[in-house]
């Protein structure tokens, strides 16, 4: 059963403002330190990189959240998978948030491994009555286990069941309401996804509980024309400014979070497309007022 | 299709690659097996990556032979980590398989000596020892002192000329301490990974003490061959242990 906290009957705190974030990556560790972190009000810290004993990944990490906020944002969680949740990895993630505080600590619903391997990738999982029976009870585990609600992400995929009962973003509610987790809205996610199956993009930001999504995500993408790869090498397409134009509208400002784990480029030229989504959340909110 | 059969048929899938199952090809939309594909791709891609970027200078080194050699352990060595960053320790005994060919077995042991690189680097924090903190200690102490060493540290037995390869190719010169094989010592300090040959008598005194040894046991064992200096020799290598930042703690054995 979830923790009287995350009933999701209880009303949800509001969303921390911490305003527009890029993802932590090694690239920029020197530059961020020396001071060259201007126009970025937080960092994502992808967890597994800093579940480790010591030395500089956690050097690092310490001193980016003595200058910023940081989110704490899994790859491995593997919250749809069918082995067992692995506490003493849940463990590890605890003990990290202990030490850096997080403002949440966000994982994707996806499946990233079976019989004790890895495949290091965020899988689909079908949209059916037995997949969501199973993450569920994990849902709440894993949030009783952290103390806090868990924030999932919408995965990019490149295939869709037969099997699926559901449409991903009926899922994605259901499951809000069954755990009361919380959601990461990757919104250049959908657009792959939509790209690649078919389906309205807008239908799926509309289809998502409005008080759920804690953050949203933005990436660059490739077309390769027949399909569409979530390859975070290049800079936010406009066709995603638009979706994230139309997410702003309907959840609010929420914290937007740049990712690059690509051809990465010096971190002013980051700080500039984050400008950009600043802009266009703050056009958004013009144009209601 | 259920749940668990669908996740293993996935993963016999990514793990042996060919034409996905048919049961996996059910998916909607017509381009199912080039769709699949970009998964089947992504595995190989992304754990390559992983490799190049534990093995640097192994990857450097081997050029074009790279790939197919990486992409070779990928296959056969699944992952069974949380974290990529944890996958690929077993490369350098997946290269010395084949223990006859010497070009094998230097390329193992230049993934040996990366593979203690990187475990140094991100190695779990420990305080460190100073010189002074044995200041006060009394004579009859010294016979039963132990040492504690800190968690970066690892130990390298070498027959080629791995390290002088490694410095090289990583811009530096290669000097006397880089002749082929013999004792090495890895770790961190300053957030660096660092390292150093031993010669055999240091690394036979580092391991006694490693493997819980006193400084008294380490004099005696000494003593068979350096006599009166055995307890001088042994001082000053644990004065240079302290000051390379190797010792953690010390106290009764």
């Amino acid at each position: 059963m979830p923790s009287a906290a995350h009933d999701p009957a209880a009303a949800r705190e509001p969303a921390p403002s911490l305003g527009f974030g890029l993802g932590l990556r090694p690239a920029h560790y020197a530059a961020i330190l020396d001071g060259g972190d201007a126009g970025i009000d937080w960092f994502e810290a992808i967890t597994e990189n800093h579940l480790v004993g010591g030395g500089r990944p956690l050097h690092v990490l310490d001193a980016v959240r003595d200058r910023r906020p940081v989110v704490l944002h899994g790859v491995s969680l593997s919250i749809g998978g069918i082995d067992p949740l692995d506490f003493d990895y849940l463990a590890r993630v605890r003990a990290l948030a202990a030490r850096v505080e997080p403002a949440w600590i966000s994982d994707h619903l996806c499946w990233t491994g079976v019989d004790g391997c890895n495949l290091h990738d965020l899988l689909p999982l079908p949209y059916t009555a037995e997949a969501l029976a199973h993450v569920v009870p994990r849902v709440q585990a894993v949030q009783e286990f952290l103390g806090r609600p868990l924030v999932l992400e919408n995965v990019s995929s490149y295939v869709d069941y037969v099997s699926s009962e559901c449409r991903e973003w009926e899922f994605l509610a259901e499951l809000v309401a069954r755990t009361g987790c919380e959601l990461l809205l990757d919104v250049n996610n959908v657009y792959v996804s939509h790209r690649n199956h078919g389906f309205d993009p807008v239908a799926f930001l509309d289809g998502l509980p409005r008080g759920a999504v804690r953050q949203l995500h933005l990436a660059g993408h490739s077309d390769l024309g027949t399909h569409v790869i979530d390859t975070h090498d290049a800079p936010v397409r406009e066709e995603v400014w638009a979706l994230y134009a139309h997410a702003v509208r309907r959840f609010g400002p929420l914290p937007t979070l740049l990712e690059r784990d690509d051809a990465i480029p010096p971190l002013p030229e980051l700080a500039a497309e984050l400008a950009h989504a600043r802009q266009v959340a703050a056009g958004v909110r013009a144009r209601a007022a | 299709m259920r749940l668990a059969e669908l996740q293993r048929a996935t993963r016999s899938y990514l793990l042996e690659g060919g034409t996905p199952p048919s049961t996996l090809c059910e998916a909607v939309g017509a381009p199912a097996v080039e769709r699949w594909r970009v998964y089947a791709d992504a595995y190989r891609i992304r754990l390559v990556g992983v490799l190049a970027d534990t093995y640097p200078v192994l990857s450097r080194t081997l050029g074009d032979d790279w790939h197919p050699i990486a992409l070779g352990f990928v296959l056969a060595r699944p992952s069974t980590h949380r974290s990529a960053r944890d996958y690929g320790g077993e490369l350098a005994a997946f290269l010395a398989e084949d223990g006859a060919d010497p070009a094998l077995r230097r390329l193992g042991e230049l993934a040996a000596f990366e593979w203690a690189l990187a475990g140094a680097f991100d190695a779990p924090e420990s305080a460190t020892l100073a010189v002074s903190d044995l200041a006060g200690l009394p004579p009859e102490h010294w016979e039963r002192l132990g040492l504690a060493f800190v968690p970066s540290l690892r130990r390298l037995s070498l027959t080629t000329d791995a390290v002088a390869t490694w410095r090289t190719a990583s811009g530096g010169t290669a000097g006397d301490d880089d002749r082929a094989g013999g004792e090495w010592l890895v770790w961190r300090a300053d957030l660096e990974p660092r390292f150093r040959r031993l010669e055999d008598d240091e690394a036979d005194a580092l391991d006694r003490c490693r493997a819980g040894g006193t400084f008294g046991e380490l004099c005696a064992a000494l003593d068979a061959r350096h006599g009166d200096a055995a307890a001088a020799l042994a001082a000053q290598w644990l004065r240079r242990w302290i000051d390379d930042g190797l010792v953690a703690a010390a106290g009764p054995g």
